[in-house]
C-alpha cells in the first residue's frame, strides 16, 4: 500500500482537496498503477465506510426534548455579523429584482474584482472528478428528487432548474469548495460530461472580475479540454462547467439562466 | 414585513437542527452510550440555540457546531476519568454496530447487511482518532480544513490520520465487504 510516495496526494486529489496540485496529481495518477488502485479501493472504503455510518439517525426522543427547549425559551435572534443575505425563493427568471438590496453589501467585493474565484475551484473540482471517476452521491434522473435531497444540505435555497430537452440530469455531488458547500448537478450531454454548481456567491468573482449579472452574459472561461460559463443570480453563483465545446456551454447557460 | 421581502435568514437552531443526525453521530461515538450522547446534543443545543448571551452566527456554523458538541463530549468522558467507548453501568456497550438493524434504504443495498456490520465493526474497532477523522470524512461529508478547525490539529494531520484509518478499515474488514462501485461513466453510458 505504500509502494508510491504520492499515495496521500492521490487521496487528497481524489477528495476534491488537492486544490492548484489536482493537475500535478492527476497527470501523476493517470500513470500510476499503484496510485490508480489505491484511489479504486479508497473510494470503496469511503463509500462502505459512509453506508455503515450513515444508518444512525437521532432517536426521535432527543428531537422531542430540543422541541421542549424550544417551547420553554424563545430562540434568540442569531444573525451573521456580516451581510450574508440568501434568496430563499430564487427562480429561474423569477423574483431577482426583490432582493437587489438585501444583497448590495454581499455583493461588494465582487464588484471590485476581490474575492475567490469560482472559476478556478469548479475547474479543478469537475476535472478531479471526471479524472478520478468519481461516483456521485446521488444518481437521479429526477430533477425535484435531486432538490429535495440537496436542500437540507446546503446553506441555500435551491433554485428551480430550468428543464431542458438538451441535458439528461443524471444525479447530484455534493462538493466543499471555497469554504462553502456547494450543490453540483451532473448533466449527460450527448455522452459529454456537465456540471452546474451553485453555491452562494459571497465573495466570489470569475477571472479577476465580479460574476455577471442575471441580466448580463456569462462570463465564459475554457481550461484544457473544459469549457465553462459563470454567472450569478441574485445570491447565488453559478458555474456550467463541461465537456462540450464553449459554444455548446455558453448557448446551454443561456437556456439555463433566463 | 412586505410580502416580496426575504424571509428571515437561517437560524442557528435550524442549522443544528439540520444536522441533528450527524451531530448525535459524532456524539454517539465519542461517548459510545446512547443516552450520554442525546444528553450531550441536547447541551449542545442549548449552548448554540439557546445561549444566556445570544451570539452572531459564526462564520463556518456547521464546523462550529461539531467543534461545541465535541468540546462538550470530551469534557464529560474527562469528567467521568473513563475511556472512550465506555461500558455503562450495566455492562453494556453499545457502538456504531449496534444500530444498523433499522434504517435500511435501498442505496445501502450495494452492501449486505452482514457486510454493512463488519464495516460498523471495524470502524468501532479501529483507534478513535481515526474512526473520528474517517466518520467525519466519508460520513459526515465534512472537509479536511473543517475537520482540521473541529479537532484542532493541522490539515496535515488529519491527511494522515485519514490515510492511517482507511489502512485500518482495509485490514479490518474482508474484500468482499467493499462494493463495486458504478463509475461516473458506467451511470452515463
Amino acid at each position: 500500500m505504500n509502494e508510491c510516495p504520492h499515495l496521500l496526494d492521490a487521496e487528497m486529489w481524489l477528495g476534491g482537496e488537492a486544490g492548484e496540485r489536482a493537475s500535478a496529481i492527476a497527470r501523476h495518477v493517470a500513470v500510476c498503477p499503484t496510485c490508480k488502485s489505491h484511489i479504486e479501493t479508497v473510494r470503496r472504503l469511503d463509500f462502505a465506510a459512509r453506508e455503515a455510518g450513515i444508518l444512525v439517525k437521532a432517536p426521535k426522543a432527543l428531537v422531542e426534548r430540543l422541541n421542549d427547549l424550544d417551547a420553554a425559551k424563545p430562540a434568540p435572534e442569531a444573525r451573521p455579523p456580516q451581510t450574508n443575505a440568501i434568496n430563499r425563493r430564487w427562480m429561474v427568471g423569477g423574483i431577482a429584482a426583490s432582493v437587489a438590496a438585501a444583497t448590495a453589501v454581499a455583493w461588494r467585493s465582487s464588484e471590485h474584482g476581490s474575492g475567490e474565484d469560482l472559476s478556478l475551484a469548479v475547474f479543478g473540482d469537475f476535472a478531479t472528478h471526471l479524472d478520478a471517476d468519481r461516483d456521485l452521491d446521488l444518481t437521479e434522473t429526477n430533477p425535484q428528487r435531486v432538490m429535495d435531497w440537496f436542500a437540507p444540505k446546503v446553506p441555500f435555497p435551491m433554485p428551480q432548474l430550468a428543464s431542458l430537452s438538451e441535458l439528461d440530469l443524471i444525479g447530484g455531488r455534493l462538493c466543499w469548495l471555497l469554504d462553502r458547500r456547494i450543490a453540483a448537478f451532473n448533466f449527460d450531454q450527448g455522452g459529454k460530461a456537465l456540471g452546474l454548481y451553485v453555491a452562494d456567491a459571497t465573495g466570489l468573482i470569475c477571472q479577476h472580475a465580479a460574476l455577471p449579472k442575471a441580466d448580463e452574459p456569462p462570463t465564459l472561461v475554457t481550461q484544457d479540454d473544459l469549457s465553462g460559463a459563470f454567472w450569478r443570480d441574485g445570491d447565488l453563483a453559478h458555474a456550467l462547467v463541461g465537456e462540450p465545446s464553449p459554444e455548446i456551454v455558453e448557448q446551454l447557460a443561456s437556456l439555463l439562466h433566463t | 414585513m412586505p410580502s416580496h421581502a426575504l424571509p428571515p435568514d437561517e437560524t442557528l437552531e435550524q442549522i443544528f437542527r439540520g444536522e441533528i443526525d450527524a451531530l448525535y453521530r459524532t456524539a454517539l461515538r465519542i461517548l459510545g452510550t446512547k443516552e450520554a450522547a442525546e444528553d450531550a446534543v441536547q447541551d449542545a443545543y442549548i449552548r448554540i440555540a439557546h445561549p444566556a448571551v445570544p451570539h452572531a452566527m459564526p462564520e463556518h456554523p456547521r464546523g462550529w457546531m461539531f467543534r461545541v458538541l465535541r468540546n462538550l463530549c470530551i469534557d464529560r468522558l474527562r469528567s467521568r476519568k473513563s475511556r472512550l467507548r465506555v461500558v455503562t453501568s450495566d455492562g453494556e456497550i453499545e457502538t456504531l454496530s449496534q444500530h444498523l438493524s433499522v434504517h435500511r434504504t435501498p442505496e445501502t443495498e450495494l452492501l449486505s447487511s452482514d457486510a454493512l456490520e463488519r464495516v460498523a465493526r471495524a470502524m468501532d474497532a479501529m483507534p478513535e482518532d481515526q474512526s473520528e477523522v474517517l466518520s467525519l470524512y466519508a460520513v459526515e461529508g465534512l472537509s479536511y480544513r473543517e475537520i482540521a478547525t473541529i479537532i484542532g490539529v493541522p490539515v496535515g494531520t488529519i491527511r494522515s490520520r485519514l490515510n492511517r484509518a482507511r489502512q485500518s478499515l482495509r485490514t479490518l474488514v474482508e474484500a468482499n465487504d467493499l462494493p463495486q462501485l458504478p463509475s461516473i461513466r458506467e451511470v452515463r453510458s
